[in-house]
């Protein structure tokens, strides 16, 4: 288990904090990811867990442990843990046997030399290293690099397992292989484990929980479906996927349905706008995928809700899925449809934006949303 | 595609007759200028070992071939007595120039200290002093007879004169010696710590080691590489050093290799051995090739190391707690002894119509005299004058040598770049006596025969700087030129620009920075250098340098004072003004 409540940290010389006051739990045997722009403060979390930086107040907590609180600053070698650093870390001075031995040989507690050649090798048949025992560690490819790094991360068996950005150096189909891969390691050993990174397809396909970090804060945490659904704010709909995000103003809100009519520079929308007045300033989000194309004009009228005239400007077409960019009055409307769908430039479509795909945000939306509010505000 | 670009197609199946391009001509051209710089030396020097010279010049008529030379030499018994002393100075202070310079390292790349900028400044700074002038001042201060510490004990402690510190020893020698190191050292050093990717270290921690295993384990065999490389670098310069040797090793009687070629070929009394000198020199040679060899293979060797690199976050400075004050203190201390000490030694000297401790009858006596004194002489205006035609001259005759050489190593497949690569090296193990020697010898011989006269002028300076300062240019170009990416100037040239264009208006532009320092870099050394203005000059061809030793040799202070200080004025501030991105690259030497 890790905990962390209230993390400051502040670099020295830096006018804001990296670090704002953080605070979340990581279930035992939890895979936890923190999810962020570069600059969010999510590697500056990972490192004050592992005691490579010291925070200004807060507490951490891994497993039963208190390394950090007011009174106490637990330097990291003697923490608990296993780290696998974004570029691997492998000391290039020592064989591969000898990178992973090295946390059982420097350790408080003496391993018989059998015991470290045993548990040397069952790491190294974990991440599939097998055989590579003796090769020095920069004979090894990105990937072995990558393997060995958390061979290593896991030979003392810790408390927690903390993964700074592992997959970024990779390239992408290695990076998709890797993603199953750590995630398998992971549920094998069933370590509890903290992930860092910028890349949101990582964060959602391998986390029990994520949390969206903006700024030196926690703005949503959650599962990964939820965040995706129902992001909290304009930020985390504009930073998890890509978003149509686009102006407008309340006009009328049926109080009872919570229903609300909206006026945009694409037309008039109907969302559901719970906590948002008439004439409120908003801004809408809709997935490019949940905007549905109709051959045609529209129809105009009341009971085409939702449907509005568009052109199609172009398409880009990617084999899974096309992506087309619409110009529906004064706005600019991206829809990613199946790539069966056929429109050429020119031709006239009807967007239909569905009602319970909308999602409405005041109109400084970035502001960070408390913990737990996570799809409350709709 | 033009013919030019067909020929420097690696397996380019079809290969035109290559007509004589450009290109061709340009690197045949560098070719011949570098062999007649290099190679020319070399063999005049392997040549004159084999002369029997007694009294003669090598090539003269009545010289004769001999081998007896080699006996000559390697049957003295003083032959062994000196490579004792070369080795014992060179290892002492490298022993004290590294402790020093990787405290100071350590301190300024990983920790809290307080001042540590300053003290990067303080370090360049003292770059700039020629090692002359350290061995002068510090002459200055601890000489046995009126050196001011020395003097300074004697009037409150009441030792007998003279003494009680005696600087005309082998420690003596390398305490001034291991100072002058440190600054280049320390440029090393630093760059080596930065190389290091913290994340290694890190790694370290999260694994468990503690900060001392982790610096012995991890951070040490890290270093390995890049200190050693350092460190037979810093050899093959100590072995090699002439100016602190000459002021301090000739009076204490402790010659090493290179004075000994010098004294050789300048005996005090009696007719020059150029013979001997010359295979004085060849061992000499031999001791500074072997280590520069092992150099090159220690940083083809450590590429090998290079592993994945990551974002580099700043590393966290280790906090020094109580140990600030002792750690700042450290490096006033050095800041004392490597710049303070000497600058206002110097000074003091310049002052004082006699050498004496500061007191209040001194104080009374202070006058600039010396300064007007000296700026009347003329021997001083010629020496500013021949210093700055020097330097301009050799700066920047090697720079365009160096960025030619440079431009067809990096960027060209031409079948001359292994030749190039080797004799741009070359210079770097030739000690600088040798290369006075060899080109003393050459004309010596050659001066008949030439329309016009070199040795005497300053021409034979400027050549044999040249020689001296061509490894150090091209090293600096290639760097620079590497840094450009080829896309760059592929870019100029799909853009319609012509080769020149390219070269002018993309290539130029952009080796301008490596250009300059390149070019402050070779001034400086040309202004701080010692021994080729020496071996080869005379009154009308006087240098700074050359004026201060000939002001000290004559024991007349208050000059030496008055022409240090304008020599340290100048090289000083030009240090100051060498790119700070460059000293912290390390890229002086590599």
């Amino acid at each position: 288990m890790i905990e962390v409540r209230d993390l400051v940290k502040t670099y020295p010389g830096a006018t804001s904090p990296a670090v704002a006051g953080v605070s979340f739990t990581v279930e035992q045997g939890g895979f936890y990811t923190l999810l962020g722009p570069s600059g969010c403060g999510k590697t500056t979390t990972l490192r004050c867990i592992a005691g490579l930086e010291r925070p200004d107040s807060g507490m951490i907590k891994l497993g039963q442990t208190v390394v950090v609180s007011d009174r106490i600053f637990i330097p990291t070698y003697r923490r608990d843990i296993g780290m696998v650093f974004q570029n691997y870390a492998v000391w290039p001075h020592m064989t591969v046997f000898e990178n992973v031995a090295f946390p059982l040989r420097v350790g408080k507690q003496k391993v018989a030399g059998s015991e470290i050649d045993r548990r040397v090798r069952e790491s190294l048949a974990l991440v599939g290293l097998a055989g590579l025992e003796k090769r020095m560690a920069t004979q090894l490819s990105g990937g072995q690099q990558q393997r060995l790094s958390v061979a290593r991360a896991l030979v003392r068996e810790p408390d927690v397992l903390l993964l700074d950005e592992p997959l970024s150096n990779l390239d992408a189909k290695l990076r998709e292989r890797m993603r199953s891969e750590l995630l398998l390691i992971q549920r094998r050993v069933g370590i509890t484990t903290l992930f860092v990174t910028h890349d949101q397809v990582e964060a959602l396909s391998m986390s029990d929980r994520v949390a969206i970090m903006d700024r030196g804060l926690i703005v949503q945490e959650g599962a990964p479906r939820d965040i995706y659904h129902a992001p909290a704010n304009q930020f985390v709909a504009g930073f998890i996927g890509s978003t149509n995000l686009f102006a407008g103003r309340v006009i009328s809100r049926d109080a009872e349905t919570g229903q609300a009519l909206i006026e945009t520079a694409a037309g008039r929308i109907v969302a559901d706008a719970e906590g948002h007045e008439a004439g409120a300033d908003v801004m809408i989000a809709v997935r490019p995928e949940d905007v549905v194309l109709h051959r045609g004009r529209s129809a105009g009228g009341p009971e085409a809700a939702n449907s509005l005239g568009g052109v199609v400007e172009i398409g880009l077409f990617t084999g899974v899925s096309v992506e087309y960019h619409l110009r529906v009055a004064g706005q600019l409307v991206q829809s990613r449809v199946s790539s069966r769908i056929d429109f050429t430039r020119g031709d006239d479509v009807v967007v239909e934006l569905p009602v319970h795909a909308i999602r409405v945000f005041s109109m400084a939306g970035s502001e960070p949303a408390a913990e737990g509010l996570a799809g409350q505000d709709a | 595609m033009s013919t030019a670009a067909d020929a420097a197609e690696p397996g380019g199946r079809i290969r035109r007759r290559s007509p004589i391009t450009g290109r061709t001509v340009a690197t045949a051209v560098v070719l011949g200028v570098l062999i007649y710089l290099i190679i020319g030396p070399l063999v005049m020097l392997f040549l004159s070992t084999f002369r029997d010279s007694h009294g003669a010049l090598p090539f003269s008529p009545i010289a004769t071939w001999t081998l007896d030379n080699y006996p000559a030499v390697l049957g003295r018994e003083s032959t062994w007595r000196l490579l004792i002393n070369t080795f014992g100075f060179s290892l002492g202070a490298l022993f004290l120039g590294f402790t020093v310079a990787c405290m100071l390292a350590w301190l300024t790349e990983r920790t809290n200290m307080p001042f540590r900028n300053v003290l990067f400044v303080a370090v360049v700074a003292s770059l700039g002093i020629p090692n002359v002038i350290i061995g002068i001042a510090w002459d200055l201060v601890l000489n046995p007879v009126n050196g001011l510490v020395n003097v300074f004990l004697r009037q409150t402690f009441g030792f007998a004169r003279p003494g009680p510190i005696d600087l005309y020893t082998l420690p003596g020698m390398i305490f001034v010696q291991g100072i002058s190191l440190v600054p280049i050292t320390y440029l090393l050093v630093s760059a080596a710590f930065r190389a290091i990717d913290v994340s290694m270290e890190d790694a370290g921690a999260a694994a468990g080691a503690p900060f001392r295993t982790v610096m012995r384990r991890v951070t040490l065999p890290l270093l390995t590489p890049a200190l050693l490389s350092a460190f037979v670098y810093q050899f093959v310069t100590v072995v090699e050093s002439f100016d602190i040797p000459l002021v301090i090793g000739i009076r204490a009687g402790i010659p090493v290799l290179s004075t000994q070629i010098y004294v050789q070929a300048h005996p005090a009394s009696g007719l020059p051995e150029y013979g001997l000198a010359s295979t004085y020199s060849l061992f000499l040679l031999a001791i500074a090739l072997g280590p520069l060899v092992l150099y090159n293979r220690i940083i083809s060797k450590s590429e090998r190391y290079a592993t994945i690199t990551g974002r580099g976050y700043t590393p966290r400075r280790i906090d020094l707690g109580v140990w600030k004050v002792p750690a700042a203190l450290f490096g006033l201390g050095f800041v004392i002894l490597s710049f303070v000490t000497p600058a206002l030694t110097l000074f003091w000297a310049s002052i004082q119509p006699f050498y004496a401790l500061p007191s209040a009858e001194s104080f009374a006596r202070i006058t600039f005299a010396a300064y007007g004194e000296v700026f009347r002489n003329p021997a001083t205006l010629r020496a500013i004058t021949n210093t700055l035609v020097l330097a301009v001259s050799v700066a920047t005759g090697t720079l365009i040598l160096g960025t030619l050489v440079s431009w067809i190593l990096v960027r060209t497949k031409s079948r001359a770049r292994v030749l190039l690569d080797l004799l741009a090296f070359l210079p770097h193990a030739m000690p600088g006596v040798i290369i006075g020697l060899s080109i003393l010898l050459i004309y010596l011989i050659m001066d008949r025969a030439l329309p016009f006269p070199v040795y005497g002028t300053l021409l034979i300076i400027i050549i044999a700087q040249s020689t001296q300062y061509v490894s150090l240019a091209t090293r600096l170009m290639s760097a620079g030129i590497a840094q450009i990416k080829l896309e760059l100037e592929e870019a100029a040239d799909i853009s319609g620009a012509s080769w020149g264009a390219t070269v002018r208006r993309v290539l130029l532009p952009l080796i301008r920075p490596a250009f300059i320092n390149g070019y402050l870099l070779v001034f400086l050394g040309s202004i701080k250098n010692l021994t080729l203005p020496l071996i080869l000059g005379t009154p009308q061809t006087v240098v700074l340098s050359t004026l201060v030793f000939g002001f000290w040799d004559k024991a007349d202070t208050a000059s030496t004072g008055a022409v240090g200080i304008l020599a340290l004025g100048i090289t000083v501030v030009m240090s100051i003004f060498l790119r700070r991105a460059t000293l912290r690259g390390g890229t002086l030497i590599a």
